[in-house]
């Protein structure tokens, strides 16, 4: 069996692992950390072009079925192309939150790692079956492992790798257990063959098997987007890991799920929305109400922020979740649906890189040169109390400004209007779909969320008493560890700058958003 | 693009400019730009008046705008941008852009630098000059999401001690409407496609069933922010935390998006919801009209007891829209405007006696027309305009609600009118109290100082005394120019 | 139209005048504006020979049209010359009596405020222009009531005299609703064309009249809302001289009469006001027995010669109901600005702390001497021939409800004749009984009191004159809406008692007598003890008559303290069960965020098997459902 292979197709996943290599040598030849990241950030720009470039051409599928054209593992049309170039612009977020990071850790291993995920995002916007798939996500994930353990002499850090890790691989298991369940019964990995067996009907004995196979697909694959109840290790990892890298988990990694599970279900399990419906509907709504329940009791920034993306994660399955009704699963109920889903996941993607950015920034920088390690309190390499960042705005406005809107973005208030629009989409979709009463949990769950999120935004600004004289200074009240805003790097400073303004954009021209997560579902 | 376009922009741009500008610049000058900001709105939306269309006394089209503008902003949101101005938001418009310009005013005399406080001001008024506008559901929507948070902030953090309870608990609460009022607009939208108001006006397009479904949703939305009992418990709290200023945009014009969005949207998309929900909605408000006095006979609080007047206020508002028809909602309408005007006075000077007193409880206070006899003839005033003394503006709301109640004949209806007229005899009875509390009786033991009134405060009061008598005197200015629109609104729900 | 606008100019200048050294202005403000609205009234009433009407739409709910609408007969013109009197002589008699009181500016305007609201219930030609002036002269009550600041009783008096009549003004406002759906306009006009066309059935007339029946009860000071008046008297006593005489009381009788068809057309509501009054006038008269406070015993005069107005409306003489309300504005006035001198001049209210006036206050002594002869009906002062005309037209109606008023009006007489001989000898006559040296008021206080002697005294005379009946009748509906008045459009309803108001035969004696027997009784009493209370003769009575049948009391437990036991409870009610369930969410929900919370508070192992558990049961779902 030879295949023709369109290496036009494959050129963004090119460039994405040749920017994994090129790291790593020019950490070898160069050893500067400002050369690496720069080559890597330069890596991850160029795949990003590269990516949008050949969306904007013809569609080129590759590594099809021989016998059966429509089958392809790898295809490369606009959706492929924004998700790409998505994931890509994330890794590039991420990077330049990193300038300060990578101070205490090795610049090159780090780069590399990062890229090398990447290079698994950008395989997954364009893989069409379900090992392709799986192979793409495990390779997002896979260098993550590393990546959270990064910090050394942590243990919450180790801690944190490691429940990941264990997590994670009895996911995939999951996965693939789902997947070798579909493909007894089917006979087909690709997704538009699977498509069109299932379409075709299973046979009465084997149905069983199916949609138990079905269901655990998607059982692995909501793991990455940490729904409930497979959500357990994100908080702790996120606190373990470095700020950076928390942002990218709870943004690329996210992002990887959510285009996973919308490919399997929209593509592959379209003829059995019934069967996986109930399902993704169970996910939404456990995963939005446990998320929003206990990011309340949270007092850490870190593991707030994960919590409050775990029920983030419910929102973004939410629009699925009309395909529990029959009304939702119309054709043109479907495309709304999917638009929803991938909307929200843009809209929050960017949100949280802003709050991510803006802890960062705040923090003055995840990881603290090596030496001084030792000396300092544990609060200073994490995100740390919530009750740590009382009255920051008076030292950082712009940057506490920037939290702000971010907190209040993922509460889904004005004036974070990407975040509302974000609400919006969702609610529409859901009763577009006819499916109300999921659009009133979503709308209970957003009353909850805002119960956290404000208390955090107000103690940027509180604390009156700093305000007078007689009070003790703000730099003791607050504790050594928070940097003022301005000393850190400018890089940071440069890409929260950068995802912010980017948000406001989007908040007044959602649209523009609307437009691109149209293409997926068309 | 007309001028009437023009400033119909303006009313929201120049606020949006000033909440933007205001906190970059240094506090004095701050201070005084945000205030001009004000004082511009006022005037662009003053100046809405002229070239408006024919008022024509013939239910025509039942939404036809003055001015409007029309723009996509997100189609795939069943979003556009389309404002406009007719006789029902008119008046509304104005008093809020006229509450802000008071606050702002007020708070360049006040020697703390307040210009965040300012430019919150300014932002609220953009989210609730926008909700009057709005005609989009959608649209509606977001203006009426983008007050939140600006009043959360006035509240939260120049509030007074336990204002991060009573935040938390208003801004929740409020949002548990808007998030219902959200699922509301998407019932309507996607049943019908659009989200034009001018389109859905009347309901034509939208099932029975839909209409019971959205107005439910509608309904329970605006009942949270009006606030109707029983989902009134967060204005109390809010109030009396709030700031002054917060208080009288509170009570002066937030209130009025839940009564204003029952009209143009409950009762204008979806009448047969209304008409459906007539009775309970009615009972409710006569419901809080009672309650809201009762309370007020047991309270001890100044702020707080003005606070629950408003709860029976706007059970008056909320029966005249209950009744569906052409008389009730003009009561409504004309009841907002004099509530807005009377309690933002209340709110005023009991943040004035606080000031001066430190305190706001009734057994504390005392003989205030001994220490300060020109703040005790303004609270005197204000007090006797807010139990509806009729030929001050407060009356002709309660009493053509009461009007519109009887005039729909059943006898359950009747039995509601009646009630609420006792209501109203109670309101006299609090009012009463306060004044003798408060004015009257032998001067307290708290000082009072300063005694004379400051001349901010004469200037920011005085438009409001003058409103109180003139919309009184003539309340003719409010309603004729609704006298269209809201016969084509009653003709919808049939009443 | 100029007519209630002339002072409510002078109040609103009078109101926004500073408040320092404005006592002048004030003064000639408020004096102007009485004397102005005195002059226009006076003016229209000789110019004036038809009725006039003129009105403009002030605003429109819905199709109801409300009217700011004016209407001037000769009628109405009476009672304005009437209050323009008496406003324009407390006025000018204020300047002295509040001399040295810094709120007089205030006063003053309020004093204006409250004339211009009386000119308007007297000249509105539209139920809700009624309502206005209504209310606004129970809000000015309420403010000049409370003006003593010196008082304690003051403020409270004030609260309740609002709040009594406002509780009766629930019931006016919806009679005046009542009438203007049913109608279709609150043009009064427009109503009574309606009401005499038989548009509306009796069951709504009989409604709408017994509603503002309740409003008259509470403005009028009538049986069972009458316990406001006494108490009102912690008023400065021009104040009381205003409202009892020429506002306020008075314009509940002339609503009455204004929409008399109202209440004859409907069923049963003359035989209610017949009772009413009745109950009232002895009531009255009995607790003025009693009384010790000089101007509570003229304030219980005034509940029972209201009493007497009202009487005659419920049989049917309205002539002799506004005449009386006229006479009795002369005298009453006169009595209340006389009593004020004599307390302005023993500095007590008490006339246990008065006595042996007559000598050092002439001119006090012979204005009240005429003031209460008239009160008593003594001829040929003014009181005499109103009265006499009342229980001459009550003698003459059909029916027990006549009968009844006849009784209580004889039996009343004697009472009153009682009272006012005791209120005589007690102040002006026996020994004195206070330390300072009396003396007869300054000019400013004495001209008001002299002027208003002679209306006093000469007022009846009026009643011979030609044409006089005739002003004073009712206003025929056919007169308003100048169509032709449709007589078989008529129910047979009771027809109105004989108008005149002069008789000539044996029955004049009757009342005549009546009175004899109060004062001689008093007189004898007195006689046997100058220096003791008359009122000792009456007895264990006598407690429950200074007590005013203990009127207040059954007031206070039964209304009073429910009402606030009830907003006690409802408050609580609101903040434990309505707020509390809004607070229990809250808290609900943070408690079940910790439960969570803490069972994810787990080790790795755990977490695993969460997550194949999880795994599993989603399986298992789908299978089951897949095998549904």
């Amino acid at each position: 069996m030879t295949q023709a292979i369109d290496h036009v197709a494959l050129l963004p996943a090119y460039l994405a692992a040749g920017t994994a290599l090129l790291a790593l040598l020019t950490d070898l030849a160069v050893a500067r950390r400002a050369a690496t990241l720069a080559v890597t950030a330069a890596g991850a720009a160029t795949v990003a072009v590269a990516a949008w470039a050949v969306g904007t051409g013809p569609v080129r599928d590759t590594f099809c079925l021989a016998d059966a054209p429509a089958a392809c593992s790898f295809r490369a049309d606009p959706t492929s192309a924004l998700v790409a170039t998505l994931f890509a612009l994330l890794t590039l977020g991420v990077l330049g939150l990193s300038g300060y990071a990578v101070r205490g850790l090795p610049a090159g291993e780090y780069c590399f790692l990062l890229a090398a995920s990447m290079t698994g995002g950008v395989v997954l916007g364009y893989s069409r079956d379900l090992i392709t798939l799986v192979v793409a996500l495990e390779t997002l994930t896979l260098p993550l492992y590393a990546l959270v353990g990064l910090r050394r002499r942590s243990v919450d850090s180790a801690q944190g790798a490691v429940t990941f890790f264990v997590v994670s691989v009895v996911s995939v298991a999951v996965t693939l257990l789902g997947a070798a369940l579909l493909y007894a019964a089917t006979g087909a990995v690709h997704l538009r063959a699977l498509a069109a067996a299932l379409a075709d009907g299973v046979p009465g004995e084997l149905t069983t098997l199916a949609s138990a196979g079905a269901v655990l697909v998607l059982a692995g694959l909501v793991f990455k987007v940490a729904a409930v109840p497979f959500h357990a290790w994100a908080p702790a990892t996120y606190d373990g890991a470095p700020l950076p890298i928390a942002a990218y988990l709870s943004t690329t990694s996210k992002l990887g799920g959510v285009v996973a599970v919308v490919y399997v279900v929209a593509i592959g399990l379209q003829p059995w929305l019934d069967v996986v419906g109930p399902a993704l509907a169970g996910f939404a709504v456990l995963t939005m109400t446990v998320g929003n329940l206990v990011a309340l009791r949270q007092r850490r920034m870190v593991r707030l922020l994960a919590w409050s993306s775990v029920a983030q994660a419910g929102y973004i399955l939410a629009p699925l979740g009309a395909f529990a009704v029959g009304t939702g699963r119309t054709s043109d109920a479907l495309a709304l649906a999917v638009t929803a889903t991938i909307a929200y996941a843009v809209f929050y993607v960017m949100i949280e890189l802003a709050a991510f950015g803006s802890v960062v920034v705040l923090r003055g920088g995840a990881v603290m040169p090596a030496v001084s390690l030792a000396s300092l309190d544990r609060s200073d390499v994490d995100g740390g109390e919530i009750e740590q960042y009382r009255g920051v705005a008076r030292r950082s406005p712009w940057v506490a400004a920037a939290f702000t809107l971010a907190l209040v973005g993922l509460a889904g208030l004005p004036p974070g209007l990407a975040g509302l629009f974000a609400k919006i989409v969702v609610v529409r979709s859901l009763l577009g779909g006819g499916a109300g009463w999921l659009a009133v949990i979503v709308a209970l769950n957003a009353v909850i969320g805002l119960a956290y999120y404000l208390p955090v935004a107000v103690r940027l600004y509180g604390d009156r008493a700093a305000a007078e004289p007689a009070a003790v200074p703000a730099e003791r009240v607050a504790g050594p560890g928070l940097r003022p805003g301005w000393g850190a790097p400018l890089w940071s400073g440069l890409a929260l700058a950068a995802t912010t303004v980017v948000a406001i954009v989007v908040g007044f021209a959602p649209q523009l958003v609307l437009d691109a997560a149209a293409l997926v579902a068309g | 693009m007309t001028a009437g376009q023009v400033v119909l922009i303006l009313t929201l741009a120049v606020p949006a400019a000033g909440a933007v500008a205001v906190p970059l610049l240094p506090d004095r000058v701050a201070r005084i730009t945000g205030t001009g900001a004000a004082g511009l709105t006022l005037l662009a939306s003053v100046l809405l008046y002229a070239g408006r269309g024919g008022t024509s006394l013939e239910p025509a089209a039942p939404v036809r705008p003055w001015h409007s503008v029309r723009g996509d902003w997100a189609p795939g949101l069943d979003l556009q941008f389309h404002i406009g101005v007719d006789g029902i938001s008119y008046p509304l418009v104005v008093l809020t852009a006229l509450l802000t310009l008071l606050c702002c005013g007020y708070l360049l005399g006040r020697p703390d630098g307040s210009r965040m406080l300012v430019a919150l001001l300014l932002a609220a008024e953009v989210g609730i000059v926008g909700t009057f506008l709005a005609l989009d559901l959608v649209l509606f929507f977001v203006f009426f999401e983008v007050v939140l948070l600006p009043m959360y902030a006035m509240i939260a953090i120049w509030g007074g001690p336990g204002r991060r309870a009573a935040a938390r608990k208003f801004v929740l609460y409020t949002l548990l409407g808007s998030v219902l009022l959200l699922v509301g607009v998407f019932v309507v939208v996607a049943a019908a496609g659009t989200a034009d108001i001018v389109a859905l006006t009347g309901g034509g397009q939208l099932g029975r069933g839909t209409q019971l479904l959205g107005f439910t949703f509608f309904a329970l939305a605006f009942a949270v922010k009006a606030p109707l009992w029983p989902l009134h418990t967060w204005l109390p709290d809010a109030h009396t935390e709030a700031p002054t200023v917060g208080s009288v945009i509170l009570a002066g014009v937030l209130l009025k998006l839940g009564t204003y969005g029952l009209i143009r949207i409950g009762v204008g998309v979806t009448p047969e919801g209304a008409a459906w929900a007539a009775t309970v909605l009615g009972t409710l408000a006569v419901a809080a009209i009672v309650v809201g006095a009762l309370v007020c006979l047991a309270q001890t609080e100044l702020k707080r007891l003005i606070a629950y007047s408003s709860v029976g206020h706007m059970g008056f508002v909320l029966l005249g829209i209950a009744t569906g028809s052409a008389a009730g909602i003009q009561a409504a309408l004309i009841g907002n405007i004099a509530h807005g005007v009377i309690t933002g006075l209340l709110f005023f000077l009991a943040g004035a006696i606080k000031d001066r007193t430190g305190t706001g409880e009734l057994a504390a206070l005392g003989g205030l027309r001994e220490t300060a006899p020109g703040l005790a003839g303004i609270l005197g005033f204000a007090a006797i305009a807010s139990l509806g003394l009729p030929g001050l503006a407060g009356f002709w709301g309660e009493v053509f609600a009461v009007v519109a109640a009887i005039q729909r004949g059943s006898p359950g209806w009747t039995v509601l009118g009646v009630v609420a007229a006792v209501g109203a005899a109670l309101t006299a009875g609090y009012f009463l109290r306060l004044l003798r509390r408060v004015t009257h009786g032998p001067p307290a033991a708290v000082p009072v100082a300063p005694a004379g009134l400051a001349r901010i405060e004469l200037v920011a009061w005085a438009p409001l005394v003058g409103l109180t008598l003139v919309i009184g005197l003539l309340p003719v200015l409010v309603l004729g120019m609704a006298y269209g629109p809201v016969e084509a609104l009653a003709v919808g729900v049939g009443g | 139209m100029l007519l209630p606008a002339v002072p409510f100019g002078a109040a609103l200048a009078g109101l926004l005048l500073p408040p320092l050294r404005a006592r002048a202005a004030a003064a000639v403000l408020g004096i102007a504006g009485a004397a102005a609205a005195l002059l226009l009234a006076c003016g229209l009433l000789v110019a004036l020979d038809q009725p006039s009407e003129q009105s403009r739409q002030l605003v429109r709910f819905g199709h109801l049209a409300v009217d700011f609408g004016v209407r001037v007969d000769s009628a109405a013109l009476l009672v304005a010359v009437a209050v323009g009197v008496v406003a324009l002589a407390v006025q000018v008699y204020s300047v002295s009596y509040l001399d040295g009181d810094e709120g007089y500016p205030a006063y003053a305007a309020q004093v204006s405020l409250f004339t211009a609201a009386m000119l308007l219930v007297v000249v509105a030609g539209d139920l809700i222009v009624l309502l206005v002036g209504w209310e606004v002269m129970g809000i000015c009550s309420y403010l000049l009531i409370a003006h003593d600041r010196r008082l304690p009783e003051a403020p409270g008096a004030a609260v309740k005299a609002f709040l009594v009549t406002r509780v009766g003004d629930v019931g006016f406002w919806l009679g005046v609703i009542l009438l203007g759906v049913h109608t279709g306009s609150f043009r009064i006009a427009d109503v009574l064309a309606a009401v005499t066309g038989g548009e509306l059935s009796t069951a709504t007339l009989t409604a709408a009249g017994l509603l503002l029946l309740a409003g008259v009860a509470g403005k009028s000071a009538q049986f069972p809302l009458h316990t406001w008046l006494p108490d009102a008297m912690a008023g400065p006593t021009p104040i009381s001289a205003l409202i009892h005489a020429a506002t306020m009381v008075a314009a509940g009788v002339y609503v009455v009469f204004r929409l008399y068809p109202v209440f004859s057309y409907g069923d049963g509501v003359l035989p209610v006001l017949a009772v009413v009054a009745a109950v009232t006038m002895l009531l009255g008269a009995l607790a003025a027995t009693a009384a010790d406070d000089i101007k509570r015993v003229l304030a219980w005069s005034t509940v029972s010669q209201l009493a007497y107005m009202v009487g005659a409306l419920a049989v049917g003489a309205t002539a002799a109901a506004l005449f009386h309300l006229l006479t009795h504005a002369a005298f009453k006035a006169l009595l209340f600005l006389a009593a004020g001198a004599v307390i302005h001049a023993v500095g007590s209210n008490l006339m246990s702390a008065m006595g042996g006036l007559r000598r050092p206050m002439p001119v006090t002594f012979w204005s009240m001497t005429i003031g209460l002869g008239a009160l008593v009906g003594v001829p040929p002062l003014a009181g005499f021939w109103s009265k006499d005309a009342i229980l001459h037209s009550a003698s003459g109606g059909a029916g027990w409800a006549a009968g009844l008023v006849f009784a209580a009006g004889l039996a009343t007489v004697v009472v009153t004749a009682w009272y006012a001989t005791r209120l005589w000898l007690r102040t002006f006559f026996g020994l004195s009984r206070s330390e300072a040296t009396a003396h007869d008021p300054p000019p400013l206080m004495a001209w008001p009191v002299v002027a208003l002697a002679v209306p006093s005294g000469l007022l009846g005379f009026v009643a011979l004159s030609d044409g006089f009946v005739d002003r004073l009748s009712t206003p025929v509906p056919a007169d308003w809406t100048g169509a032709a008045a449709r007589p078989d459009a008529l129910p047979a309803q009771p027809v109105l008692a004989d108008q005149a108001l002069v008789h000539a035969g044996g029955f004049v004696l009757l009342p005549l007598a009546a009175a004899a027997v109060g004062i001689a009784a008093a007189w004898l009493v007195w006689q046997r003890d100058p220096a003791t209370d008359p009122a000792r003769a009456l007895g264990r009575l006598r407690p429950v008559f200074e007590r005013e049948f203990y009127l207040d009391g059954f007031q206070d437990v039964l209304v009073v303290r429910p009402v606030r036991a009830l907003a006690r409870a409802v408050r609580r009610a609101d903040e434990s069960v309505v707020d509390g369930t809004v607070e229990g969410t809250g808290r609900g929900t943070v408690s079940l965020g910790g439960l969570v919370a803490r069972a994810h508070r787990a080790a790795l192992p755990r977490a695993v098997v969460a997550v194949l558990a999880g795994a599993l049961l989603a399986g298992l779902a789908a299978t089951l459902g897949a095998a549904l």
